[in-house]
């Protein structure tokens, strides 16, 4: 048995022994037992460094709260750094180091910064490293943060996974202590949909470590009834290891720990869950925190929170010390005192700064000697107490020993109620703050809301729980009444005690002491926020919830306020520490997002396709061929086969919109700038559509297929805000017209079919079935024609500038049809291409597409100004108008050639006049985008250049200084190839 | 002339995770779907002709009406989808019992269905779906257009078992597979398609 682990009592399995280590060193605990509890039982009472000065730390309290027993969980990746030790559940080969010490940490070589601590008070930082400002980056900031900081991140990427879960209840209850479980017994009881949550791995709060009675019970004896009630409900859900971590609007937000316990993760087990809850009434059943005083040497190992003690004995059979004085201003301290009575250890002192004190509380402490109206002044030790010195009407006094229980009060742990901005109230009744205004269907019960007896907890949950369960139309037929055992919770005002030699800590976490919270004050930071910031009094993982209404306490004197009139900083989510994973789940690396797949991937892969995202789809970018040294020489390859034959591409990804209706040409005509109502059936016609500003949003083409059957068409990154333009102008602007539209996008599978040999191609595929003839499906038809046991319809548009068609089946066709077209274009030499073949062919004929389509141009910046009807209104048709936008000297298309063969261009080069400096200001656009011409033999560009088609013929500079790039270009027509439009007949 | 193969949008995705048991997701390869949507002041009238045609009452809501032969499911204001056996015809005799009041636009191909059934559904379901499930409050007579692991989809139920389906755009059947592995697969799942 580990030394300091008592024989009988706890409710620890000493028939379990679960070996871990510390800092290397091998350890027995046992099974119940956090790594605290494991630590305290073995003796250890130095568990960390702080923060700033590295002073030897160790354990101050038993739960979620902890300022100063953080530690380093894990090993490699799996290292996880300023984990609680009080909230780690003990399992076999549990692997633990302390942190923030170097080389160890009873010899920790920056603990001599304490020499130097007069000088690194409060704002040091600021004020110190002001000048040279030089030396920010090179010297002051990076030694800082090497003398910064407590744990270290791994510096791997995360290796657990995550998963997240919604759920929806009648009553959620958050705390599983006496108001938290009566209020969950009381509405389960109805049949209403109840969900516990408990951070603990155990129910029953301090049930399981204070010495009370419920109905005659003892409290665990009380809990493991309720648990085994509540597990009888269908309609009780009880999440353990679950900390509710923030209120929002109408949900909370609550990580489960479903592997951190285990020595073993499970196969497929995700590490945390991230749950959404949605109830109609939400209990805060949280309970208190008890409140430290601020004294000097208050952090010295052994000095630890009253009723953290009682924890540590009652619930987990260890001994946080065999010489232990109680310092207290609360009648809660004299039942610490009572609890190492019964262990058989009886306290050396109570120390209690009031006088007036119930008989039965001094009662609590038998014949141990007492001192009322004392304080302890000091405490003396290094990585131990030694002792404490009292002060009081004995005048001054030293007391050897080797802990301290210390207890100032409780705070309510009311973080959550003040998530969406209400404030809570000081009440000098509890000496603490306490809910005030609430948000809707939240109630507080019990400790949390300052109603601390074990009966007041009690009948708090009862009351609640039966009017959520009233609420959910499950009224209670007969309420419970449980029976508590009687217990006082008197508290008087101690904060602070002045006077002491030592340093005195207001925040063990961040080394604040009461030194800084006066020279923030004098400062002139006397704003509670001021304070937080200026100090870091309240921050990081415990969240202030021990410091920070003694710091605001000491800013309260030190200003002459009450400190209702000082404020208190609101808390916001998360209430504690959540891993950034949790809320990623399952989305992360390749699935941050969903990835679309075409019908034809399947097929493209099989060809070694490369992919590109685009959007959410993934498309063939190109399709390499053995012996090919790079991607110029297939892309290469693939341009001369569409120019000289026919390619394939999968353009699927474009979006599709059906519309029907008897006004579809009136919708069409007021959203393209251009005129669809005369689109004839059979027609297809390229659209430009424009934003109400005026500037251009999208392009496509739209085709008539029959008399109320047009299929609109978009760009494959914009089709989803297309199809919400569409709706909101149909929904919101013109609800009269009468038109239906739905995106079909998934419907078809769509594939290009490209260059002098397409016709040939599809008819081949078709057969006697379609007439493509020139005469009978000339450029910009549509029709649907039989193909198997389907119908396709065929396009004929082209991009590449080149005879070619668009052939669409119904996407469970799609991967058929592709090997079809491959079948019968096997004789013509069919080549698929990707769509970096597509963006070379689109350059080389002066087709804009998303690098210019990209929200700052308008339609007369890309060449297609003529398109802008006169004739009609349309979206975007006003604004497009303004002065501005009408400017000639807009950057305005035009195309690049180098006046060097053979130099590359490279797309976002600026463009400057020759001999103008290369400052913005000479600054006269941008290539937007660039391609090898296989066809020319020479890289070529697009891009906006200021006055563009007035300079045809002009020599300017393409300057680009990212990547080294300075190059003499020609201006040209932005169309390469085929200016005369034939080929696409051809 | 070629002769094309038809694909289900789950085909070659189907698999077995750990025990396979937990949950069970058998695609529904096949059937014949439309978009239904009213024209102009035509949804009362819309949701009438859809009724006489299955012989079942449909109203303009997110419910849920069902035959043998057809399912009708409620998916916005005056916008049904509908569901028919395989059968080609389903969609041009559904466009003609409509014509005048409604456009019927096919989509037998654009959706993915899936039948998710097993002990371990509740399970699977509350780790994607943002909507109380609660069978007091989703029935059989249901149905939700929501999003799953950021994939929009129409969800409804089948029976009271429950046996859910589950119907998303076809390009996302393979990232729908893998929240359906990561969710369900410590619990066993078996994903069967073509």
């Amino acid at each position: 048995m580990s030394v300091n682990r008592l024989a009988t009592g706890g409710l620890v399995d000493r028939q379990t022994p679960i070996g871990f280590s510390f800092d290397g060193r091998p350890l027995t605990g046992l099974a119940g037992d956090t790594l605290a509890s494991a630590l305290v039982a073995n003796g250890i009472g130095l568990v960390g460094r702080s923060f700033k000065y590295h002073r030897p730390r160790g354990i101050v309290s038993a739960g979620p709260e902890e300022p100063n027993a953080l530690v380093e969980k894990g090993r490699g990746a799996y290292r996880e750094p300023n984990t609680r030790a009080t909230t780690i559940e003990l399992y076999p080969g549990l692997d633990v180091a302390s942190q923030n010490r170097w080389p160890s940490l009873r010899f920790d070589v920056q603990a001599i910064g304490q020499l130097a601590s007069p000088l690194l008070g409060a704002g040091f930082y600021y004020k110190t490293f002001m000048w040279p400002a030089a030396l920010w980056e090179r010297l002051y900031e990076p030694a800082i943060r090497h003398a910064a900081g407590l744990g270290r991140l791994s510096g791997a990427p995360d290796p657990d996974t995550y998963e997240k879960a919604y759920a929806f209840c009648d009553l959620l209850v958050i705390g599983a202590g006496p108001a938290g479980l009566a209020a969950a017994l009381t509405a389960g009881r109805t049949g209403a949909r109840v969900i516990l949550l408990e951070q603990d791995f155990a129910l029953g709060g301090r049930l399981l470590s204070d010495t009370v009675e419920i109905d005659g019970m003892p409290g665990p004896v009380w809990v493991r009834e309720a648990e085994a009630e509540l597990a009888t409900f269908d309609n009780v859900r009880i999440l353990t290891r679950t900390a509710a971590f923030g209120l929002y609007d109408g949900e909370i937000g609550a990580v489960e720990r479903l592997t951190d316990h285990l020595a073993v993760t499970p196969a497929g087990m995700p590490r945390q869950r991230l749950w959404t809850l949605v109830a109609v009434q939400t209990v805060l059943a949280a309970g208190a925190i008890e409140r430290p005083i601020v004294f000097g040497g208050n952090d010295r190992p052994g000095i630890m929170l009253a009723a953290a003690m009682r924890t540590y004995l009652q619930r987990f059979a260890a001994l946080p010390g065999r010489r232990v004085a109680v310092f207290t201003a609360t009648d809660d301290g004299w039942r610490t005192a009572e609890a190492f009575a019964s262990a058989g250890v009886p306290v050396a002192a109570v120390i209690d700064a009031r006088r007036d004190i119930a008989a039965s509380v001094r009662a609590l402490a038998g014949d141990v000697p007492v001192f009322l109206g004392a304080r302890v002044l000091d405490a003396i030790g290094g990585q131990s107490l030694s002792a404490i010195e009292v002060i009081g009407d004995h005048g001054r006094r030293r007391i050897a020993v080797d802990g301290l229980a210390v207890s100032g009060g409780f705070n309510p742990d009311i973080a959550m109620t003040t998530h969406l901005g209400h404030k809570p109230r000081w009440s000098d009744a509890s000496l603490a703050f306490v809910p005030d205004a609430m948000p809707a269907n939240l109630a507080v019960a019990g400790a949390a809301a300052g109603r601390f007896t074990l009966a007041e907890a009690l009948a708090d949950g009862a009351r609640l729980g039966a009017a959520a369960a009233g609420a959910a139309g499950k009224p209670v037929v007969a309420a419970p009444a449980w029976r508590a055992s009687d217990e006082t919770f008197a508290v008087g005002p101690l904060f602070h005690v002045e006077g002491g030699r030592g340093k005195a800590f207001v925040d063990l976490q961040n080394d604040v002491t009461d030194k800084d919270v006066a020279q923030s004050v004098r400062e002139g930071f006397v704003s509670v926020e001021h304070l937080k910031r200026y100090t870091t009094l309240g921050m990081a993982t415990d969240q202030g919830r021990t410091s920070s209404v003694n710091g605001l306490a000491i800013l309260a004197r030190l200003t002459g306020r009450t400190i209702p009139e000082t404020g208190s900083t609101r808390a916001r989510p998360p209430h504690g520490p959540v891993a950034i994973g949790a809320f990623a789940g399952l989305h992360t690396g390749t699935h941050f997002k969903p990835t679309r797949l075409t019908a034809s991937h399947g097929w493209a892969k099989e060809q070694g396709a490369v992919f590109v995202e685009t959007g959410q789809w993934l498309r063939a970018q190109w399709f390499p061929r053995a012996g090919e040294r790079d991607w110029l020489e297939s892309v290469t390859r693939e341009v001369d086969a569409v120019r000289s034959g026919v390619g394939i591409c999968d353009v699927s990804t474009l979006g599709k919109i059906a519309l029907s209706g008897p006004d579809v040409g009136a919708f069409l005509d007021r959203v393209y700038c251009n005129t669809f109502s005369t689109l004839p059936v059979g027609k297809a016609r390229y659209g430009l559509m424009l934003r109400e500003d005026g500037f251009v949003m999208d392009d496509g083409t739209t085709a008539r297929l029959g008399e109320d059957d047009y299929v609109l068409s978009t760009t494959t990154v914009n089709a989803g805000k297309v199809m919400q333009h569409l709706a909101f102008c149909h929904q919101v602007l013109w609800p009269d017209l009468d038109v239906q539209m739905v995106s079909v996008t998934e419907q078809w599978a769509q594939f290009a079919v490209a260059g002098p040999r397409s016709r040939a191609l599809l008819q081949q595929l078709f057969g006697p079935a379609a007439d493509l003839s020139d005469a009978a499906f000339p450029y910009l038809a549509c029709g649907t024609f039989p193909l198997g046991a389907t119908m396709a319809r065929l396009f004929r548009i082209s991009f590449s500038g080149e005879r070619a068609y668009e052939i669409a089946v119904p996407a469970g066709y799609g991967d058929a049809l592709i090997r079809a077209l491959m079948v019968a274009g096997r004789d013509l030499g069919v080549t698929p291409y990707g769509t970096e073949a597509l963006a070379v062919m689109r350059i080389e004929k002066g087709h804009v597409a998303g690098a210019e389509l990209n929200g700052q141009t308008v339609a007369r910046d890309l060449g297609l100004g003529r398109m802008m009807s006169r004739k009609k209104d349309y979206v975007g048709r006003l604004m497009a108008e303004r002065e501005a936008l009408n400017d000639p000297s807009r950057p305005t298309l035009v195309g690049l050639q180098p006046t060097v063969p053979g130099v590359r261009l490279r797309a976002g080069a600026h463009f400057l006049s020759l001999g103008a400096p290369a400052t913005a200001a000479s600054d006269e656009g941008y290539m937007t985008a660039t391609a090898f011409s296989p066809a020319l033999g020479h890289w070529i560009g697009l891009g906006l250049l200021a006055r563009g088609p007035e300079r045809i013929g002009e020599q300017i500079r393409a300057y680009d200084p990212i990547r080294g790039g300075d190059v003499v270009v020609e201006v040209v027509n932005p169309v390469f190839i085929d200016p005369e439009g034939t080929r696409v007949h051809g | 002339m070629a002769d094309l193969v038809h694909r289900g949008g789950y085909a070659g995705l189907g698999r077995r995770v750990g025990s396979g048991d937990g949950v069970l997701a058998v695609e529904r390869a096949g059937l014949a779907a439309a978009t239904v949507i009213a024209r102009r002041g035509k949804a009362g009238e819309t949701a009438a002709r859809l009724g006489s045609r299955f012989g079942f009452a449909v109203v303009d809501g997110p419910k849920r009406a069902v035959s043998a032969v057809a399912t009708v499911l409620g998916t916005g204001p005056g916008t049904w989808f509908v569901f028919g056996e395989e059968d080609p015809g389903f969609v041009a005799g559904l466009r003609a019992a409509l014509a005048g009041v409604a456009a019927v636009v096919d989509q037998s191909d654009g959706q993915a269905v899936l039948h998710l059934s097993g002990a371990r559904l509740p399970e699977l379901l509350e780790k994607g779906v943002r909507i109380d499930l609660d069978p007091a409050r989703f029935t059989p007579a249901d149905v939700a257009v929501t999003a799953i692991a950021h994939i929009g989809v129409t969800l409804w139920k089948i029976d009271a078992v429950p046996t859910f389906a589950v119907a998303l755009p076809r390009s996302y059947a393979a990232s729908f597979r893998h929240w359906l592995e990561t969710s369900a697969g410590p619990a066993g799942l078996t994903v069967m398609s073509d």
